[in-house]
């Protein structure tokens, strides 16, 4: 019966081409997005685990 | 403005401790007496619960389900409301994920060793308890999901992202190869068969190793580095690529179990590539977590928390690479089947799942009792004999592995096998099959001392049952707009769930969905038929038994396979095996083609003693096949079941079953008499024995393909297969 269901669905063939693209394109964006960034964007939450309470505001933007 | 004062929960992070290291020992234990078993096997006796084919499923699953499952709870309940700023949003729900789980791997305990079974690796539990681990773990899911929700810390750390891609993955894997229709309350068939129920199942079966052993633990080492190096982790952005990368390519990676077998060519290509690529982010992870202690060396030669986490995160980066590796068509060639493939997991279970368990029993124990740990000593005794352990476990099994399987392989120089008996094989690593015993031992020792050690710490201190701790609550949730993507993501629990469950749906569908939809993915056979209800009985005694922990169904294209077993196996001759049989180690021969090799007497010798006709064989016998009777009752209930998931029995032929089961078993029974086979020893050999229906499975197994056989001809009933199965019976391919 799935099969049934998978079948009707028209086109099928072309979506892992179209998943491949778009995720070959996250992977390249995320990668540019964070050289760009730098490392310094990063260095507050990064030391998240290591805050307990005298820390003052957890990273709020109060 | 104010901070908020709140209390974590030390008594749930308490008992998981407790639950870990509990079953984490009994699961070593079963482990150590299967690998008696492989040296002695008459150890314990023949009592059918504590045979090797049933206890080899309770140690994987004990290992993997009690020590390590208990182990993620222990670190996520520890580590995510620390991390979050808030206390766990439900202690009720705390409370029934832990003592539903202990229920679940207790009703485990109790079933496997009674042959309850679905024989689908690390997927063996029946559909009740199925059901029980669905509940359990969605109550998991929310109780994580709320907690987050509720949340003091505006950002999401990265240990949390790994935790939510555990919960969610692990509940799309579950539900999905639990896919089942119950024959009666313990038994059940999954509604796939032969090639798409082996697709399913490894790309279960690899993704449990990915995203149960795998992702919580990785979260773990994003926490307790940082924590027990007092440092932040060497790359947050890194992080950030490890994590999608990893999610991602992984769901794809598991037909790397299933090279050169009658899996589709090009899900099995895609399984070998995307195996290749998982090195990159694996190994991102794994530097990230060693390169967090540049500059803290010192403290590792002194810290034993830290000497189990860079031992373990070492380990995973061997395994991580091994892995790929294993999944290049000719290096699986002769890995594939063989110990080797066991010394691969367990370098990964006994030192990444271990070790950081380990760390996180000796890092979070002294700190819930506000003590310090009793015995840094005795910590580093644990330590070596757990590395030690290790390393005697799994040299002489990459030693033994390596070699057997080469000695599988060799021909004379007349073009014959070099070694016919499978035998032969066998003794040449039994030293090894020693070997590999003393380091499972030296391990567990370990283990006993680091439960001496806990406890005397515990004694020492107090258990501080709420701690208390202190944060601003988050006045405004909405990200702030200077903040990139990202960043903003990490503030969006909702959309971050969601954007993982779509990222790891991917690979499950495209290459699941193909071998569903596209019929030329499984070329049909006309000659092969479904089982008689008689052997459909053999067929389950045969996974009630666990046969298939150490017998492949499955012989690959190669020379030294045909040889040795026969004509390769084909995809079309699987189509109604509900569930899939192929084994993944052969501790035996295949058995593919074992029907029709022997006479029907050699099958009930065998049984009873496999030394009569084996000598130096190290199968266990199995007398009680010769004096349990095999199950009529259900029979008819488990017939209808086999045609709700696709096997073309008539409508009602359910009827007629139980007399075509007595008939063949009649004939078989009938036959052995004549051949002067009334009695094995003293045992009556009639008819309603276990032993008939098995010979019958064992005879039909892949005689198909020859196309001369008739299952059915001279059994009593009218109408077998149904007139639409006939009608869409497609041409021989």
């Amino acid at each position: 019966m799935y099969k049934e269901v998978l079948r009707s669905i028209e086109g099928i063939g072309i979506f892992p081409s179209i998943a491949l693209i778009l995720f070959l394109g996250f992977f390249i964006g995320l990668i540019i997005y964070l050289i760009k960034k730098g490392r310094a964007y990063f260095q507050d939450i990064a030391r998240l685990p290591l805050e307990d309470y005298d820390d003052a505001n957890n990273n709020h933007t109060t | 403005m104010a901070a908020d004062i709140f209390y974590y929960d030390n008594k749930i992070v308490k008992k998981f401790g407790i639950a870990t290291i509990f079953w984490g020992i009994i699961g070593f234990l079963v482990g150590l007496i299967v690998a008696l078993k492989l040296i002695y096997p008459d150890f314990l006796g023949f009592i059918p619960e504590l045979s090797y084919g049933r206890l080899r499923p309770l140690h994987t699953n004990a290992v993997i389900f009690a020590f390590a499952g208990n182990a993620i709870f222990y670190g996520v309940y520890y580590s995510l409301p620390r991390l979050c700023k808030a206390p766990m949003w439900s202690n009720a729900l705390s409370k029934i994920n832990f003592w539903g789980w202990q229920a679940i791997i207790l009703s485990a305990v109790i079933t496997l060793p009674l042959g309850i079974t679905t024989s689908k690796e690390y997927a063996e539990l029946e559909w009740p308890i199925d059901i029980a681990i669905t509940i359990i773990w969605v109550i998991f899911g929310i109780n994580m999901l709320m907690t987050i929700w509720k949340r003091r810390e505006k950002h999401i750390y990265v240990a949390i992202w790994f935790y939510i891609a555990t919960f969610v993955t692990v509940a799309v894997l579950h539900l999905v190869n639990s896919v089942e229709i119950p024959a009666t309350l313990l038994k059940s068939y999954p509604i796939y068969a032969g090639v798409q129920d082996a697709l399913v199942q490894w790309w279960y079966g690899h993704n449990a190793v990915a995203f149960f052993l795998t992702t919580p633990f990785l979260g773990i080492m994003y926490y307790f580095i940082p924590k027990a190096a007092n440092r932040p982790i060497f790359s947050y952005r890194l992080s950030i690529v490890h994590f999608w990368s990893l999610i991602f390519i992984y769901i794809w990676a598991g037909p790397h179990h299933l090279l050169y077998t009658a899996l589709p060519g090009w899900a099995q290509a895609l399984g070998t590539v995307f195996s290749i690529m998982l090195i990159a982010p694996s190994w991102g992870g794994m530097l990230n977590g060693l390169l967090t202690l540049r500059g803290a060396w010192d403290k590792v030669r002194e810290d034993p928390v830290l000497k189990f986490l860079v031992v373990g995160i070492t380990a995973y980066g061997m395994v991580t690479f091994e892995g790929p590796m294993l999944s290049i068509g000719n290096v699986n060639a002769v890995a594939h089947y063989s110990d080797y493939i066991i010394a691969h997991v367990h370098l990964g279970a006994l030192l990444w799942n271990g070790g950081l368990t380990f760390a996180m029993l000796y890092y979070i124990t002294p700190r819930i009792y506000k003590t310090k740990l009793y015995s840094t000593k005795l910590a580093n005794v644990h330590f070596w004999f757990a590395t030690m352990g290790a390393v005697f476990y799994v040299i002489p099994m990459y030693w033994g592995g390596i070699t057997q399987s080469l000695m599988w392989k060799e021909f004379t120089s007349e073009g014959l096998l070099q070694y016919p008996n499978f035998l032969t094989t066998i003794e040449q690593i039994r030293p090894m099959y020693i070997l590999r015993a003393v380091g499972g031992t030296l391990f567990i020792t370990g283990a006993c001392v680091s439960v001496y050690n806990l406890y005397k710490t515990a004694k020492s201190g107090v258990l501080v049952e709420q701690e208390e701790d202190q944060a601003q609550p988050i006045v405004d949730h909405t990200p702030d707009k200077s903040e990139s993507w990202h960043r903003k993501l990490e503030s969006r629990p909702v959309q971050f769930t969601a954007l993982t469950l779509v990222v790891i749906l991917i690979g499950g569908i495209i290459e699941y969905v193909p071998t569903a939809v596209v019929d030329s993915n499984v070329p049909t056979i006309e000659s092969v038929k479904p089982y008689t209800p008689l052997e459909v009985e053999g067929r389950d005694i045969y996974i009630a038994e666990g046969c298939n922990n150490c017998h492949s169904q499955m012989i690959r294209p190669f020379r030294s396979e045909t040889e040795r077993y026969g004509e390769y196996s084909k995809a079309g001759e699987y189509v109604y095996d509900h569930p899939f049989l192929w084994g993944s180690k052969r501790t035996g021969p295949d058995l593919h083609r074992i029907g029709g090799k022997y006479p029907d007497s050699w099958h009930l010798r065998h049984m009873y003693d496999p030394h009569s006709t084996s000598p130096g064989s190290i199968m266990p016998a199995y007398p009680w096949l010769l004096t349990q009777d095999m199950d009529i009752e259900s029979i008819d209930e488990r017939i209808s079941a086999l045609r709700t998931v696709g096997v073309p029995y008539a409508r009602g032929y359910e009827d007629e079953a139980l007399a075509d089961m007595k008939a063949q078993a009649e004939e078989i029974t009938n036959r052995l008499h004549q051949n002067g086979f009334k009695e094995v020893e003293g045992i009556e050999i009639t008819s309603e024995k276990k032993v008939i229906a098995i010979i019958a499975y064992l005879q039909r197994m892949g005689i198909d393909i020859k196309g001369d056989n008739n299952p059915f001809e001279g059994l009593p009933s009218s109408k077998v297969l149904s007139e639409d199965a006939r009608e869409n019976q497609p041409k021989n391919n």
